[in-house]
């Protein structure tokens, strides 16, 4: 029988040299190598093992002390291989008398399946959640979430049920799920055995939300294990992985934060902050006079007002820019803008005339249908045509119309 | 790193920008496609980004200041990062830390004359159990002694 050899792979044992025995043990071995999270790699790093017919037969854990001479993996094999003693050996790791005490729930795929494989997660009851909840309604699904009491792993333990229903209350076009696996508190990490070990548990957790929402977006923020969705690939290497992980999270992640409204997209950094901060988000205000027009309107008038909406999008001038949200001129205070020097130096960010500021950055559908009228009206530009010539050329540019880039100005 | 990477161009950058512009929200995707292609993110491809998605320049530069892994100058060829948090302080990493910019001839933060080694500091690579730790080009270390450390720099420098 062939034997297998596992050798653990997550972090804290790549740290101290598991790669260093995965090589040597394939190397004299010339035996297929699997690596795989090993059941025992949190106590006994860099531990062996390896398997026949009889289960698996362990040995570690390795520590450098001064004066050790290391034996190498080498030894450790043959008397695995031949049933020999060694220092090392520890015998069938289901006899271990930790090991044989525990029973793994959470843990229970890791270190016995390859965690980059789907299959193998398949094979071990993975997905099986996910397939029931397909059967289900989502109000099933609530239900039986809060029934079941599952609880967030988090240090507050909220109830999941509670959360669910909560998103699932809330009317929105689009609603993300964040799983935030950056662990970047200093020492803590906790969750990356299951993160290295067995990482469908944690997109599953995504999946059945994203059914149950229809609408979510998935975003996992993880820096070095391995990554989430997407192609087997990304599972494979480490820091690439984690790299396409964090570009594709906030592709995701900045739509909201490119609102077209300047003051919403200040609202939505500040929100940002409080999020980061652990502040509550503050509830939407509510504004029942304008929902009650709205559903009273119906299409017709909203025909109209999307006709009404079209004509003051085409007048830079409109006075009704700033009731749609199409910030021509800035009003009021600009704190958060004036106390940042590297805005400030934006010629863009100056009162002209007394209240009257230039208009600000506007996003490209009304950039374009306002662009010759904003280069023939728009004081700033005019001036800064004076000083800089490049600057007129540029106005008739669509997207440099109101916001020349500093460099130019300076 | 072992990777090569281009010399800054505007042309190309301007060429990188355009490539992603269209995404939602294609600020980091931009930033990390041009450390990629320049293995840093150029002083002017800012306003460069900043323009292109119709952006404040402190908006682009918040971002980029506000992850570290971003730089603003090339790197040396490779990369050693010492983990500073407090596990691996606690166990012996300011003395390792000091080695090691004695070794370099650098202080933390820098790249050495020969642009062959960056030493920087790290804020916890969740390898507390085996601290003090540190990473090499990707690769983690962990259980660092002197010995340990004098083998990661001579990698590190050849």
């Amino acid at each position: 029988m062939t034997m297998r050899i596992f050798v653990p792979r997550d972090a804290g044992a790549v740290a101290v040299g598991a790669d260093e025995v995965a090589h040597g043990a394939g190397a004299g071995c010339r035996q297929a190598r699997h690596r795989r999270r090993d059941r025992q790699d949190r106590i006994a790093r860099a531990l062996l093992a390896g398997a026949d017919g009889r289960g698996r037969d362990t040995a570690g854990p390795r520590r450098v002390r001064p004066g050790d001479r290391r034996p190498t993996c080498h030894s450790v094999l043959d008397a695995m291989t031949i049933g020999g003693a060694h220092p090392l050996r520890l015998g069938l790791a289901d006899e271990i008398p930790w090991l044989k005490r525990q029973t793994r729930l959470t843990f229970a795929r890791c270190g016995v399946i390859d965690p980059r494989s789907v299959g193998d997660y398949r094979a071990h009851d993975g997905y099986k959640g996910l397939e029931r909840a397909l059967t289900l309604t989502s109000d099933a699904i609530l239900a039986d979430v809060t029934a079941s009491g599952l609880r967030g792993r988090g240090g507050a333990g909220f109830p999941t049920g509670i959360k669910w229903k909560t998103v699932a209350q809330t009317s929105a076009d689009r609603k993300y799920i964040v799983c935030n696996a950056d662990e970047g508190d200093s020492g803590t990490f906790a969750d990356r055995m299951i993160m290295e070990g067995d990482p469908f548990v944690r997109d599953r957790g995504h999946d059945d939300r994203r059914h149950r929402g229809r609408r979510h977006q998935g975003l996992h923020l993880h820096p070095l294990g391995i990554s989430a969705r997407g192609g087997g690939d990304e599972r494979r290497d480490r820091g690439g992985a984690a790299r396409r992980l964090s570009r594709r999270a906030h592709r995701r992640l900045q739509p909201q934060l490119r609102s077209r409204s300047p003051r919403r997209r200040r609202r939505l950094c500040l929100r940002r902050g409080n999020l980061a901060a652990g502040k509550p988000r503050r509830p939407p205000r509510h504004r029942p006079r304008q929902a009650a027009a709205a559903r009273a309107q119906g299409p017709v008038r909203q025909a109209h007002r999307d006709q009404q909406r079209a004509v003051i999008r085409g007048d830079p001038l409109h006075p009704r820019r700033r009731r749609q949200g199409l910030c021509r001129f800035r009003h009021g205070p600009l704190a958060r803008h004036d106390a940042d020097p590297a805005r400030r130096q934006h010629q863009a960010w100056r009162p002209v005339r007394g209240r009257v500021r230039h208009h600000a950055r506007r996003t490209r559908s009304t950039i374009s249908a306002a662009a010759p009228a904003a280069a023939a009206r728009c004081a700033r530009c005019r001036s800064a045509a004076r000083s800089a010539p490049t600057s007129r050329a540029r106005c008739s540019t669509r997207r440099s119309t109101t916001r020349p880039s500093p460099r130019a100005t300076a | 790193m072992t990777s090569t990477y281009e010399p800054w161009n505007e042309a190309r950058g301007a060429e990188i920008i355009a490539e992603h512009d269209k995404l939602e929200g294609a600020t980091l995707v931009i930033l990390h496609a041009l450390q990629e292609a320049f293995g840093y993110v150029p002083e002017p491809a800012i306003p460069m980004i900043a323009s292109a998605l119709s952006l404040s320049r402190a908006e682009v530069h918040g971002v980029f200041t506000f992850y570290h892994d971003f730089r603003r100058e090339p790197a040396g060829r490779h990369v050693l990062k010492l983990c500073r948090a407090e596990a691996c302080q606690a166990a012996g990493g300011d003395a390792l830390a000091a080695r090691a910019e004695a070794k370099l001839g650098i202080a933390i933060g820098n790249t050495t004359a020969d642009a062959r080694v960056t030493l920087e500091p790290i804020y916890c690579l969740g390898l507390c159990a085996t601290a003090p730790s540190a990473m090499l080009d990707g690769r983690v270390v962990g259980r660092l002694n002197e010995a340990r450390l004098d083998a990661l720099v001579a990698e590190a420098q050849r």
